[in-house]
């Protein structure tokens, strides 16, 4: 049995939520009070594993990502790393601890200092721990030209690249330490399909050369399907299916899961329209629906759907949160 | 919109960047016209230099544009200050930068919003069913909240809401549905499309995902290192590419089921702006490269019905 890299625990994330009254389902007025980015969450990544995150815009996957990796304080829950947990750790320990997590954030200008230069922003993570300045610099020059930039990028200012090359100089700083767990979010998105086979094609590498794991957040599923063994489905802050990647994206479970598989734009001009639609408004993180948090937009929910929330539970081959999957399987 | 031969030089420290190379690019009104290309071809360079929002050290080589039938300067700050963000209007590629991190959504809101009525219940109804339209949940908490504490793909929305609010005649969407989920996407591009079609809005639609372009552009131009290089109806460019770095680029597709141990990618690199290869710049490159294509640049030109080809093989 491979052994378990990281464990996350009845992970929660709320944030405070500002402003104003609000009815609850029953009209009663009620005052506003928090946000609940991630509610409870939980799962085990295995050592030489890699685990794909999707859901709608809003549902918590970057907050998931910022509290695994501590950057935010988790309101609730556990995390273990190497079965140690890492939500007790001091700030010194912690310190010692970040060079092998490491995550590529989501808008990648505003996580790179823009008075540095793009040679010291992917050198800063390494000369934490290796302190020989021509090592350091050597590695830097190897790493840009992986992620197809070329020297001459080193000098720059992250203003003067592209909206692409931002994001390779990124990934190049989030790797440079050989890390053992990479949380990259949405790593790809302003790359074109070539350039960002090639990014791809380099974590897998890397992958195989120093047993890095990945956690990839992607809304384009054709790049979580190729970075992932496993895929976690969350919708409003919640998991509500988890399993391995293929069956997944062919043979989707939770009625969530399906729609979303099924407005995927194909690149064929011929089939326009097919698009599978949710309906309904998305609802707010603040006043989550009774019962099953998908119910006030599924399309096959029952009575038992708005009064009880369905636990994750083993279904097959994964684990799904939904009263009604075997009757939706047989029907 | 009309551009002619744009070219656009970059003074850096360590160089001339040649970032658009004799660009040629029309959109037709209420037509979606999608602009695809290697990251770091010149795109947004493109899309920024038509707002006259280009970086203090961009020099314009050459080249006209026409907008409405008459030629503008987009150097004129002054003039085009009055249509940028009244008859023309863009989704920046990256939204944390192009919203003020000190102001409400809200706020940010009002000041894009023109409607006929300057009194603020009026905008606030209007930032309102904006903001619902766009699928965000909860707005009127939203408008009270920072750009900070909203989610990637919140952002982006109210990127877009304030480019549609002001009503242009030209929209230009860089890189607009990155940060959104599918669904969440197809409402989007519905949406666009029903604008485009009720008040006959032209739109720039910049995007690598092949997919979306697939779904919403009439037409497809292909830009290789500030060139376009090939530019055709969109039934006609998916089904037979015809620049060799179109055919490359669509077989790149990643397929959706079916590991594959690697990925396709295109061989070499892109070239260096600071120094082009002579002749065709993709010669490097491309499968078919000919003693000709080293030595002599081809142009932009016709090629059967109405594509455009710019390859000696044509
Ligand atoms: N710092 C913060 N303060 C308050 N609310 C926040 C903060 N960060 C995120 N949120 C809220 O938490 C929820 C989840 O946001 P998060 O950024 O995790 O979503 P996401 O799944 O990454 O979405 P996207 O796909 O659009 O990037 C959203 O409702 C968001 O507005
Ligand atoms: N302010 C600047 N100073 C110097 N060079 C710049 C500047 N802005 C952009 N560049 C360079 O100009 C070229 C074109 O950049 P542009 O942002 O237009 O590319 P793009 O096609 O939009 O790429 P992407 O798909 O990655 O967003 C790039 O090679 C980039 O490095
Ligand atoms: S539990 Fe009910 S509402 Fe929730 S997804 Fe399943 S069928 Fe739909
Ligand atoms: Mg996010
Ligand atoms: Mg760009």
């Amino acid at each position: 049995m491979a052994k378990v890299l990281l464990r996350v625990e009845n992970l929660k994330k709320y944030f405070p939520a500002k402003g104003g009254l609000f009815y609850t389902e029953k009209g009663i007025l009620a005052k506003a009070s928090v946000i609940h980015a991630v509610d409870d969450v939980s799962f085990n990544l295995f050592e030489n594993e890699n685990l794909g995150i999707v859901g709608e815009s809003g549902c918590g996957k970057s907050t998931l990502a910022a509290t695994i990796l501590l950057l935010y304080k988790p309101t609730f829950g556990k995390i273990y790393f190497y079965d140690k947990e890492i939500t007790q750790l001091s700030s010194e320990e912690l310190r010692r601890l970040r060079p092998k997590l490491q995550m590529v954030f989501q808008d990648p200008y505003s996580s790179l200092n823009p008075r540095m230069r793009v040679k010291d922003i992917v050198a800063e993570p390494l000369s934490l721990i290796e302190k020989n300045k021509y090592n350091v610099t050597q590695k830097v020059r190897e790493i840009i030209v992986k992620v197809g930039l070329r020297e001459e990028h080193l000098e720059r200012y992250p203003h003067e690249l592209s909206a692409g090359q931002r994001q390779r100089v990124a990934i190049a700083r989030s790797i440079i330490t050989n890390p053992k767990l990479v949380i990259l979010d949405e790593p790809t998105s302003a790359l074109d399909v070539s350039t960002q086979a090639q990014i791809l094609n380099l974590l897998k590498d890397l992958q195989k050369e120093y047993g890095m794991n990945y956690i990839s957040i992607s809304h384009n599923i054709s790049v979580v399907s190729y970075m992932s063994d496993r895929i976690a489905v969350m919708y409003l802050g919640k998991i509500v299916e988890i399993g391995k990647t293929e069956d997944l994206i062919i043979r989707p479970k939770h009625p969530y899961t399906k729609i979303l598989m099924g407005s995927i734009p194909l690149p064929d001009p011929k089939r326009r329209d097919y698009m599978m639609e949710v309906i309904g408004e998305t609802p707010s993180p603040v006043n989550i629906p009774t019962g099953c948090r998908f119910h006030p937009r599924c399309p096959y929910a029952k009575e038992i759907c708005k009064v009880s929330e369905p636990n994750l539970r083993e279904i097959e081959d994964r684990l799904v949160a939904c009263h009604l999957v075997e009757e939706i399987e047989k029907s | 919109m009309e551009v002619e031969d744009l070219s656009i030089n970059f003074e850096t420290l360590y160089g001339t960047l040649k970032v658009l190379n004799g660009v040629n690019f029309i959109i037709n009104e209420g037509e979606i016209v999608g602009l695809v290309g290697e990251s770091g071809c010149g795109k947004s360079t493109f899309a920024l230099s038509i707002m006259g929002l280009l970086p203090p050290q961009a020099k314009l080589m050459g080249g006209k544009i026409y907008f409405q039938n008459s030629e503008i300067n987009v150097l004129d700050e002054k003039f085009m200050e009055k249509i940028r963000g009244r008859k023309i209007s863009m989704v920046f590629q990256e939204p944390l930068t192009s919203l003020n991190p000190i102001l409400t959504i809200g706020e940010q809101l009002m000041e894009a919003i023109k409607i006929g009525s300057d009194k603020k219940d009026v905008k606030k109804e209007e930032a309102l069913k904006w903001l619902k339209r766009v699928g965000i949940p909860d707005p009127e908490r939203t408008l009270k909240r920072y750009p900070h504490e909203l989610s990637g793909g919140m952002r982006q929305r109210i990127m877009i809401i304030m480019a549609l609010a002001t009503k242009p005649s030209l929209l230009i969407a860089d890189e607009p549905t990155t940060a959104l989920d599918v669904t969440t996407q197809a409402q989007i591009l519905k949406l666009m499309k029903n604008l485009v079609k009720e008040n006959k809005v032209s739109v720039l639609f910049i995007s690598h995902d092949l997919g979306v372009i697939a779904q919403i552009a009439d037409r497809v131009a292909v830009m290789y290192a500030g060139k376009i290089v090939e530019e055709s109806k969109i039934f006609e460019i998916f089904e037979n590419p015809l620049h060799p770095y179109t055919k490359d680029l669509l077989s790149s597709i990643p397929k959706l089921e079916g590991k594959s141990e690697k990925l396709p990618t295109i061989k070499g690199s892109v070239p260096n702006l600071l120094n082009l290869p002579e002749g065709c710049i993709y010669h490097t490159r491309c499968k078919y490269v000919m003693d000709n294509c080293k030595v002599k640049e081809p142009e932009l030109k016709e090629y059967l019905t109405k594509r455009k080809v710019a390859c000696f093989l044509y």
